[in-house]
């Protein structure tokens, strides 16, 4: 049985790590950033983190939240076996613009390849993959609908059929992103969680990020 | 309890060789490469102007290019797909000469290159109903999404599931891989000692997976088997890929645990082999760690039709069923003077060798590697 061991999720404004019932308001990436590794959440420096482009930083501040979420270090240089899958509503839309209006506007002779690597679904978690250390499964999904419970379900799958041990599940924007710790094994004593299942029942039908980052934050309150 | 069995029962693919999977077989064979000048947009300021391309597409018109190429490989169906098949679509970036358009033009056609609109268009096209998902998992995403398919098939989740790939050559892409200066000016050379890069392509392909029970009650033909898949990140490098070709070691590792098979099952190797120094590199340092002082029959296909992006794995896949079916490996198109390093792995000839098994490697931006095992 799969189970979530750390929630996190991040608004335009609002930071909040959901079992160890840490959360803030912040006022921009590099803001909640400083504040993240003051709390020691962030252990250790996330490198590049100012060339991100907004999915990618919202993505590693949001699993940074929910690794602390779940108690589980990643400031050791040791590699980890845990994967990472993400969606989001319009992948990379925004990057691609600015990748390919700036090469435009450079003469149409010469692109940036810093801007260039952002013009992939899948750069954000491989960033996250990088910089933690993780070298599970990354990759990034995406559906017609109901993005974050189809990918709890695709998650809850991996998990059950061995291709993954631990997964760490994203949906992220460049607004907000909510990030699941997923685990095979049971929680130690010390670590509060819930059922994968519970926790798909709880978004069922809700179609929107900002959505279900309302009915994770509500739950939280009863 | 008997574990359910993915089987292949169709597929076909569209490259710059032409229509069809024979068209495409043939062309390897020939020893001819598809990599020709660039005419779809202006490339003379980048570090190379070649690419495998499709002649006949439309650039600026109403559909995109890779719509054109999905619809000529919906023309290419062999086999009837069941209404009821679930549907995977792979791509790196989809039809992303919407989003040039609106740049170029202002057009407001960017939300237009959006994968889920695109997973809605195929969904409409190949008149399936099953539920939908997009995979894009960079150049490791068809093989990624091929993967997704045999496992959900396995655990009982989906009975028929239809996989679709492709992707363009576009001024996007070019610009930037050449701004990387991951470009062959002389086209790509996949595991020559001079090796300078990549050569990009385009395509579509498709592949239809059933459970072998499904298949069975169909009197389908079986063209092959989905024996094993495998994902890890090396956790290195954005776009460089591990020097140890340990990240790519684990995901064959985990490849085949999940086949239940040991490395000397293994007949021959499709590998990734884009022609890049360091992805050619790693990937032979991998297959000496993997396979412990055994030299196997390897080859890479993006000398003849370029480096297609997204749908790289798929095509591999298709290719290697033909390597089963005929008992022959196709030559590495473009080596010239094979790298001290893949003597006796890398030929450049076609070869015949008793193959029952292949390994399939793909290697993508962020260090996502893939591994697939296939047999009949």
């Amino acid at each position: 049985m799969a189970n979530v061991q750390g929630i996190s999720w991040i608004t335009h404004n609002y930071f909040s790590a959901k079992f160890r019932n840490v959360s803030g308001a912040y006022e921009n990436s590099r803001d909640l950033y400083c504040q993240l590794k003051e709390k020691g959440i962030i252990r250790k420096n996330i490198k590049d983190f100012g060339r991100f482009d907004k999915v990618s930083a919202n993505t590693c501040l949001a699993i940074s939240l929910a690794l602390f979420d779940a108690r589980i270090d990643h400031s050791e240089e040791k590699k980890q076996d845990l994967g990472i899958l993400s969606t989001n509503e319009k992948g990379c839309l925004q990057s691609n613009i600015n990748y390919f209006k700036d090469y435009v506007e450079c003469g149409r002779k010469l692109s940036r390849g810093n801007l260039f690597i952002y013009t992939l679904p899948s750069t954000p978690i491989a960033e996250a993959a990088i910089n933690f250390r993780f070298q599970g499964p990354v990759l990034y999904l995406t559906f017609a609908e109901d993005q974050t419970n189809q990918i709890l379900e695709q998650g809850r799958m991996m998990i059950e059929s061995k291709e993954a041990v631990d997964l760490l599940i994203v949906n992220a924007s460049e607004e907000d992103a909510v990030c699941f710790l997923v685990q095979s094994r049971r929680a130690s004593s010390e670590n509060i969680y819930m059922a994968l299942s519970e926790m798909q029942n709880l978004i069922k039908g809700v179609k929107t990020l900002p959505k279900v980052i309302e009915e994770i934050s509500k739950e939280g309150q009863k | 309890m008997k574990e359910i069995e993915p089987v292949i029962v169709d597929c076909n693919a569209i490259t710059s060789y032409g229509e069809g999977m024979d068209t495409c077989w043939q062309g390897l064979l020939s020893k001819q490469t598809a990599i020709s000048d660039v005419d779809r947009f202006d490339a003379s300021h980048f570090n190379s102007s070649k690419a495998a391309t499709i002649k006949d597409l439309v650039l600026g018109g109403e559909k995109s290019l890779v719509f054109q190429m999905i619809e000529k490989l919906k023309a290419n169906i062999n086999e009837p797909i069941p209404e009821s098949a679930d549907l995977i679509l792979a791509s790196l970036n989809g039809e992303i000469d919407f989003l040039e358009e609106e740049v170029l033009t202002g057009n407001s056609k960017s939300e237009e290159s959006r994968l889920d609109f695109l997973l809605k268009k195929t969904h409409d096209l190949f008149s399936v109903r099953g539920r939908g998902m997009v995979v894009s998992s960079a150049c490791a995403s068809a093989a990624i999404a091929v993967g997704r398919a045999a496992s959900l098939i396995k655990a009982g989740k989906s009975d028929c599931i239809l996989v679709v790939s492709s992707d363009c050559v576009s001024e996007f892409l070019f610009s930037g891989f050449s701004s990387l200066m991951a470009l062959d000016q002389r086209g790509a050379r996949p595991f020559d000692k001079n090796r300078r890069g990549l050569s990009i392509g385009e395509g579509a392909a498709y592949i239809l997976l059933m459970s072998r029970e499904k298949a069975n009650k169909e009197g389908r033909n079986i063209k092959g088997n989905i024996l094993g898949w495998g994902i890890s990140c090396d956790a290195n490098h954005a776009t460089g890929p591990s020097i140890d070709g340990q990240g790519l070691v684990l995901a064959v590792e985990r490849a085949l645990e999940s086949g239940k098979l040991t490395r000397d099952k293994i007949s021959s190797i499709c590998a990734h082999g884009t022609g890049t120094v360091y992805n050619d590199a790693m990937e032979i340092k991998a297959f000496k760690k993997i396979f412990d002082g055994k030299v196997l029959p390897a080859y890479s296909v993006k000398g003849a039709i370029g480096h297609t992006m997204g749908l790289a794995g798929l095509m591999d896949i298709l290719v290697a069923i033909e390597t089963i079916k005929s008992n022959v490996l196709p030559p590495t198109v473009g080596v010239e003077d094979i790298d001290d390093e893949a003597v006796g792995w890398i030929r450049r000839e076609v070869i015949e060798v008793s193959n029952d098994i292949v390994l399939s490697t793909n290697s993508g931006f962020g260090g996502i590697n893939s591994a697939l095992i296939i047999g009949l």
